[in-house]
């Protein structure tokens, strides 16, 4: 889990105070800050044992049942309670889609930075790379990662992770070529200030807000990617309540079990929702020219 | 042509070429390093039983014994003769496989890329000639749907959907092309283009909006229509004429994602279509298959932003000077 740690420190150099208060102000980051609360709640309430039921704890003598106050969203075709499952589901996405876009973030962030500041071969040698990465549809590449590795869900986030990378490297490279004209980074260098300092004290804070709003929408593409990987059976095998193979076996059952579909989905796209629209938020919030939010 | 554009246009395609060749690399090198290997793959468990003498015969055939550089020397001179090798599965040559799920792959990314562009610009257009208003909230929030709501959701909720009402399973009958039965055709596709479509269109309805809205703000609009130019002339001649640029680029690249896309889509309402083959070939280490079919999208996706880079200058008259 040491990966994970990245992505709040990278966060970190776009906060500024107010930030906050200034993205609630906007209607879309307030709408996915609301939404994500309730996701995340529900995802430390499973954690935390608070859900109804264990996942995979069947019960035959309550087989397809619909929503009731025993079980708020009903049952599976194995009497496993829904809600428990979806909330579990939740678990497994969202921390999925974080190991995921750490690896992007600090694998493409790295590339992008090297790219856009030293330019010439590197930059040649980096963008290359990222366009043929590019180039591979991104289910050969998870399915080359998970049949090489085994599925599971830190193999799925490997994937996921991989072939996001070339977003980061080219969101980040472009700024980093404006930055370094930059009055201060030249006189960072005529200071002589050593190259690893000029880069993370210097370069790395100008992109931390670009950094901050693409770090959130790739969270909703990596639930949105590693939700489809699950639903096409690449993700982790069953019993794991992984919220793509439960829409897979929902939809079998939908015309008997409605709900063995509509939860399981509407989680999924909460999630989405709520990261893409905090994503948006952040971004108006954190541009100084984008007008006003009403 | 001017030099300039001739250039442009030459190292445009040379980048083309060296990544199709990159990716010919890595997909070589990187269905090599899965466990497993034609023998394998060909004869199951079976392969257990082969004495040693067998099996070195077939390593020879498959040619695994040689050095990786020969094998992949051997595989490009082919496949630029057209041999993409035999299916281990089917025993069926992987062109005749790939020229069978191509077209169908082909219309259904076309009319995905046609419900998109008309739902994108269309709604965009109307979402930015009056923003705030009734159309724009409508407009922005069919946007945030199509974002929302991943494909493979929004196939299987039609699916379900589709079961219910006209009782209709896309596995009941076999896929009819668009020449032998065009009205089952177009039933067939319009689901799956259509659940592909919306995603496509939310993005370009976004990008279309918000660069419209930039344009908008440009003093010749506001000369425009102070000479007194109908509204509607200057929506369409002045602001999406100037804002087409930022569409472009979103359409290209959506289209790219779409490519990805078709493998989720296609195994929803079952087309035999590339998607399905790619996920088949891979899922029984049908390396041949997998090779040929992962080209083909990455040469699908290389010529596309190809196409975009080039219809830059087409929208842009200050790039042909």
């Amino acid at each position: 889990m040491a990966g994970l740690a990245a992505v709040p420190s990278l966060d970190v150099a776009a906060v500024r105070p107010g930030l906050f208060r200034r993205l609630w102000r906007q209607p879309s980051g307030r709408a996915g800050l609301i939404i994500l609360a309730v996701v995340v709640l529900a995802g430390l309430a499973s954690l935390a044992g608070l859900a109804p039921d264990a996942p995979d704890a069947q019960n035959p003598a309550a087989t397809l049942r619909g929503p009731s106050a025993a079980h708020l969203f009903g049952t599976d075709q194995f009497g496993r309670d829904v809600l428990s499952r979806v909330m579990s589901g939740t678990v497994l996405s969202l921390q999925t889609a974080l190991l995921a876009v750490a690896i992007c973030a600090v694998i493409g962030t790295l590339g992008g930075v090297a790219a856009g500041y030293f330019g010439g071969v590197v930059s040649w040698a980096v963008t290359g790379l990222a366009d043929l990465i590019f180039a591979v549809p991104s289910v050969l590449l998870a399915l080359a990662i998970v049949s090489g590795l085994g599925p599971g869900w830190q193999n799925t986030a490997i994937a996921v992770g991989i072939s996001y990378t070339p977003i980061f490297i080219r969101v980040v490279r472009g700024p980093v070529l404006t930055i370094r004209q930059a009055d201060y980074v030249k006189a960072a260098r005529v200071l002589g200030f050593s190259r690893t300092r000029i880069l993370f004290r210097h370069v790395l804070p100008g992109v931390g807000g670009i950094l901050a709003v693409q770090v959130t929408l790739a969270l909703g593409w990596a639930v949105l990617i590693e939700a489809s990987l699950d639903f096409l059976g690449l993700g982790p095998p069953p019993p794991a309540a992984t919220l793509g193979l439960m829409v897979s076996e929902g939809t079998n059952i939908a015309g008997i079990a409605w709900w063995n579909l509509a939860f399981p989905a509407v989680a999924v796209v909460l999630l989405v929702l709520g990261f893409t629209l905090t994503g948006d938020g952040l971004r108006d919030a954190l541009d100084p020219t984008a007008p006003g939010s009403s | 042509m001017t030099l300039a554009l001739t250039l442009r246009v030459a190292g445009r395609l040379a980048k083309a070429v060296i990544t199709l060749v990159g990716v010919a690399v890595v997909v070589f090198i990187v269905l090599r390093l899965l466990p497993g290997n034609q023998i394998t793959s060909s004869l199951g468990v079976n392969a257990g039983l082969l004495t040693k003498a067998q099996y070195a015969d077939l390593e020879h055939y498959y040619g695994i014994g040689k050095p990786l550089l020969q094998q992949f020397g051997q595989w490009a001179g082919d496949l630029l003769h057209g041999n993409m090798g035999v299916s281990e599965q089917s025993g069926r040559s992987v062109t005749s496989l790939i020229g069978a799920a191509l077209p169908v792959t082909l219309e259904l990314a076309v009319f995905a890329m046609l419900i998109g562009l008309v739902l994108g610009v269309g709604l965009g257009t109307l979402a930015a000639a009056a923003p705030g208003r009734l159309a724009d909230r409508g407009a922005r929030l069919v946007a945030l749907a199509g974002l929302g709501v991943p494909s493979f959701v929004i196939g299987a909720g039609l699916v379900a959907f589709l079961a219910q009402v006209f009782h209709y399973f896309p596995s009941s009958e076999g896929f009819a092309s668009l020449w032998s039965d065009p009205w089952l055709n177009i039933q067939q596709i319009f689901w799956p283009a259509l659940t592909l479509g919306l995603g496509i269109g939310a993005a370009i309805l976004r990008t279309t909006r918000g660069a419209m809205l930039d344009v908008a703000r440009q003093g010749y609009v506001r000369a425009a229509r102070g000479r007194g130019l109908r509204p509607g002339l200057v929506t369409v001649k002045h602001v999406l004429r100037n804002a087409l640029i930022p569409i472009v680029t979103m359409s290209g690249i959506q289209f790219g994602y779409l490519l990805g896309g078709t493998v989720v889509v296609e195994e929803i309402f079952v087309l035999p279509g590339l998607g399905r083959l790619l996920l088949m070939s891979v899922t029984e280490s049908d390396y041949a298959v997998a090779q040929g079919v992962t080209l083909v999208f990455a040469l699908g996706f290389i010529t596309v932003n190809l196409i975009t880079d080039l219809l830059y200058t087409v929208v842009d008259p200050r790039l042909r000077s």
